[in-house]
């Protein structure tokens, strides 16, 4: 008998919109099941049904074969049901012990024995982390990890992973699938939302798809002879060409040029140790190394959201009107203003140009609704009207509307922090595709992704950093996989030091 | 004599301080919990009425300062039922309540009272007074200054690590800072954060009502219209200036009230060159100096004063 099962579930939002359209599924003990889809596929909405975060409009649960209707997240909980949500469920200023025993019943309280499984349960998860430290210093990873014992320690059986991978990367992300096969081997139930095949194919024993609120299908592993057979059911069409590479012209014009720069973070430690660098005109420069190194302060300082404590940052665009475009990765905190409309967050940056306000600074709602209209066709945004609050879009089409804004801008240099995390295969495309279309009209591109695969297929050059430093560019001709992995972690011996 | 005027001075400092702790540890709680009660100062002058009305007819001080109590847990549940439960803006809920109390006090004072206000005022013969601490009060200077106060201002001193014991030692302070800094995450692990939130305003009803009745039944032995003159906000940007710490609460409202208590002592004197408005003034002018100074980089409870709605 399976531990959960979910039975003909659907989910009708208040707006009327369809998420969850009759949907089976089911979790045995010990396994990692996969949960594939699109964007939008109502993967996201299906587990927050199981998890006890939303009402289904129908259908059933069943917990040990017994039929159960949650009413809160506590009460799912209570059965043994959690999940590690796409937006964390911590309080930053609140040290790792208060927001672990803060979900924490009153039976559970002895102290010293609650130390003591935490220390086991870190030392399972690898968590190295001060107890009484602030949740907000922790990095993202860490961050998960800290859910994921809050969890633990509430006996749940059934962990479920919202897209967790999404805002870790490279070799962190590798070393995060292991964790969910070791936690499937304890016996533990693992739900992996993705719309990664690869990742799924990695570690999952079985995969279920969703397309639009339906559930296609049920695969065991070995089932699975070719991953096109997963796509071809996620799209429900065929497959898409490889992005091509266009020749383009070499420039030498610099259009960013970082020269020695030192950064410090919140604590005062060193994260960026002389870094200098340039990108120039109509290339795509990439930025890779695992979180943690120094790539986050390093942009955020060449974005003026850190001060830098010494060394140089030249912008050299000819245009002065045009700042550089900006896709950051913290989308809700520094790429949306959650609660303004999606009209308005469409020009965001750029409400003050005379196309979008008038002589005394009335707004033009009809130039903002053109341009806002080409962003949704351009990028495919979902969203039912203009005018709703971007908060109630889901993560990927926020992401689709920054980045639909940002390349659209029209800029000579755009900064693109992780620009296809969280988007469906589909999006990811187009934007990679857009990324090459810009650099071959002479955009300059500096791109950080945690995604070796995507540095590869766009880059002219890499660099790769690691404690803060830049410690080898590549060009893309001697760049593979395997040397850039190792650079990030420094793992050959030769390699420990420049 | 310095030394005299000093602890004179000092003295009627924490006689002033009084009214202000009381309202500013309950309202340091509820702030914690992520609301911002404006209205503690109709709280507070509705205490200060019930307290001199119940004593004026029945001559029973602590019947006074207990309905007080009660009459501010009336007003705060007032509050929580508009603000917790209805989910309005908390500001405008507050400034609305403030102004109703001051009529309404007013009102019902004359109503009882008559319209045309003697010349003698009504007032009790006899007010709360200070209590000796045995021992302790034998102190020298400290003992005659600190240990020979009226109970109100026992409770106040005493209010203040309970508080910090609460709120940093024990699961429900825990879940309170939670609530204050993210009700949405509270309310996901199974936090009742409403039920939290009106706890803490019937708490903060009772302590501040009877903040209220200090004033027309200790240090008065009358009522005036609109006698508290603003100092539920003077506890609220207290609160403020302790950066939401229990026990910098204490300094933080002695300095305030020893200035206050210095700046009446001038205006005793008449030695002062100029008008006795400038020096009424100086307490409010160094609180807003003090704040731009220390104030700045103070970050509140992350929710605070945001209307929290269950969704789901
Ligand atoms: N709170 C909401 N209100 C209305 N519609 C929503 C809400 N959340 C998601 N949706 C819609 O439901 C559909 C499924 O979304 P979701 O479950 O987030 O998909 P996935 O996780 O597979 O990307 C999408 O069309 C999305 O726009
Ligand atoms: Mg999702």
């Amino acid at each position: 008998m399976p531990l959960i099962r979910l039975e003909n579930i659907v989910k009708i939002y208040p707006g009327g919109t369809v998420a969850v359209d009759n949907a089976c599924f089911e979790v045995e003990k010990g396994e990692v099941h996969a949960l594939l889809g699109e964007n939008g596929a109502g993967k996201t909405t299906l587990m927050k049904i199981l998890s006890g975060c939303l009402k289904p409009t129908s259908g059933s649960i069943y917990v040990d074969g017994r039929r159960v209707e949650f009413r809160s997240p506590a009460h799912a909980m209570k059965y043994g049901i959690g999940m590690l949500h796409q937006h964390f469920t911590l309080i930053p200023s609140m040290s790792v012990l208060e927001n672990v025993m803060l979900g924490l019943t009153d039976q559970d309280v002895k102290k010293e024995k609650l130390l003591k499984d935490i220390e086991r349960i870190s030392k399972f998860l690898r968590l190295n982390v001060d107890l009484r430290s602030p949740v907000h210093v922790l990095s993202v990873g860490e961050k998960q990890k800290v859910e994921i014992m809050r969890m633990m320690l509430l006996k749940a059986r059934i962990l479920i992973f919202d897209e967790p991978t999404s805002s870790i990367c490279g070799p962190d992300a590798e070393n995060f699938l292991d964790m969910l096969k070791k936690l499937a081997s304890e016996g533990y139930g693992i739900v992996l939302i993705t719309h990664k095949i690869r990742e799924a194919l990695k570690v999952c024993d079985r995969v279920t798809v969703m397309r639009k609120g339906k559930t296609i299908s049920t695969l065991k592993r070995d089932e699975i002879k070719d991953e096109r057979v997963l796509l071809e059911m996620m799209l429900g069409e065929h497959f898409l060409p490889e992005v091509l590479k266009q020749p383009r012209e070499e420039y030498e014009t610099p259009l960013l040029i970082v020269k020695d720069l030192v950064v410090k973070n919140d604590q005062g430690v060193v994260k960026v140790n002389r870094v200098s660098f340039e990108v120039r005109k109509g290339e795509i420069f990439g930025l890779i190394g695992v979180e943690g190194n120094g790539q986050k302060e390093l942009i955020e300082s060449i974005t003026g959201l850190r001060k830098q404590l010494s060394g140089q940052i030249i912008f050299n665009n000819s245009k002065y009107s045009s700042s550089p475009s900006y896709i950051p990765e913290e989308r809700m905190e520094v790429g949306v203003a959650p609660s303004l409309s999606v009209m308005k967050n469409a020009v965001l940056r750029d409400f003050e140009r005379e196309e979008f306000s008038g002589r005394y600074g009335i707004l033009k709602f009809s130039k903002i609704g053109e341009i806002t209209n080409k962003i949704i066709h351009f990028m495919d945004v979902r969203t039912p009207n203009m005018n709703l609050p971007v908060k109630y879009l889901s993560g990927g089409n926020i992401q689709k509307l920054i980045v639909g804004r940002e390349l659209m801008r029209g800029s000579e240099l755009l900064i693109a922090e992780q620009p296809t995390a969280g988007l469906d295969v589909r999006s990811a495309y187009h934007v990679r595709k857009n990324l090459l279309k810009l650099a071959s009209m002479g955009v300059g591109i500096l791109l950080v992704s945690s995604d070796i695969d995507e540095v590869l297929e766009v880059c002219d050059r890499v660099a790769v950093m690691r404690d803060g430093r830049i410690v080898r560019i590549f060009n893309a001709s001697e760049a593979d996989p395997k040397r850039i992995g190792m650079y990030m972690l420094a793992a050959e011996v030769g390699l420990s030091s420049q | 004599m310095i030394a005299e005027l000093v602890s004179g001075i000092v003295y009627s400092s924490i006689i002033l301080l009084t009214p202000l702790l009381l309202a500013g540890i309950a309202e340091l709680l509820v702030e914690k919990s992520g609301l911002l009660n404006l209205s503690i100062e109709a709280t507070m002058l509705m205490g200060a009425f019930t307290a001199f009305m119940v004593a004026y007819y029945t001559q029973d001080l602590l019947l006074a300062t207990i309905t007080a109590g009660v009459a501010g847990i009336i007003m705060c549940l007032l509050f929580a039922l508009l603000t917790v439960f209805l989910s309005l803006d908390q500001m405008v809920i507050g400034l609305a309540m403030n102004i109703l109390t001051i009529g309404m006090t007013s009102y019902l004072y004359r109503a009882s009272f008559g319209w045309y206000v003697s010349p003698v005022p009504p007032h009790i013969k006899e007010t709360i007074r200070p209590i000796e601490i045995p021992v302790l009060s034998d102190i020298p200077l400290i003992g005659e200054i600190v240990f020979h106060q009226i109970p109100h201002t026992y409770l106040a001193f005493l209010l203040v690590p309970l508080v910090w014991w609460f709120l940093f030692k024990t699961r429900l302070g825990l879940k309170t800072r939670a609530i204050g800094e993210d009700p949405q995450v509270a309310d996901y692990l199974g936090i009742n954060v409403n039920l939290i939130r009106f706890y803490i305003l019937i708490f903060e009803g009772f302590i501040v009502g009877v903040a209220g009745s200090t004033l027309s039944i200790a240090y008065y032995n009358m009522f005036l219209d609109n006698m508290t003159q603003g100092r539920g906000y003077i506890a609220i940007a207290l609160v403020i200036l302790a950066r939401w710490n229990p026990l910098l609460l204490l300094p933080a409202s002695f300095l305030f009230s020893f200035i206050d208590a210095a700046q009446l002592r001038i205006q005793a004197s008449g030695v002062i060159p100029f008008p006795y408005q400038f020096s009424l003034m100086l307490p409010y002018l160094l609180t807003i100096i003090v704040l731009i100074i220390a104030g700045r980089k103070v970050k509140g409870p992350a929710a605070l004063a945001k209307p929290f709605k269950k969704v789901r």
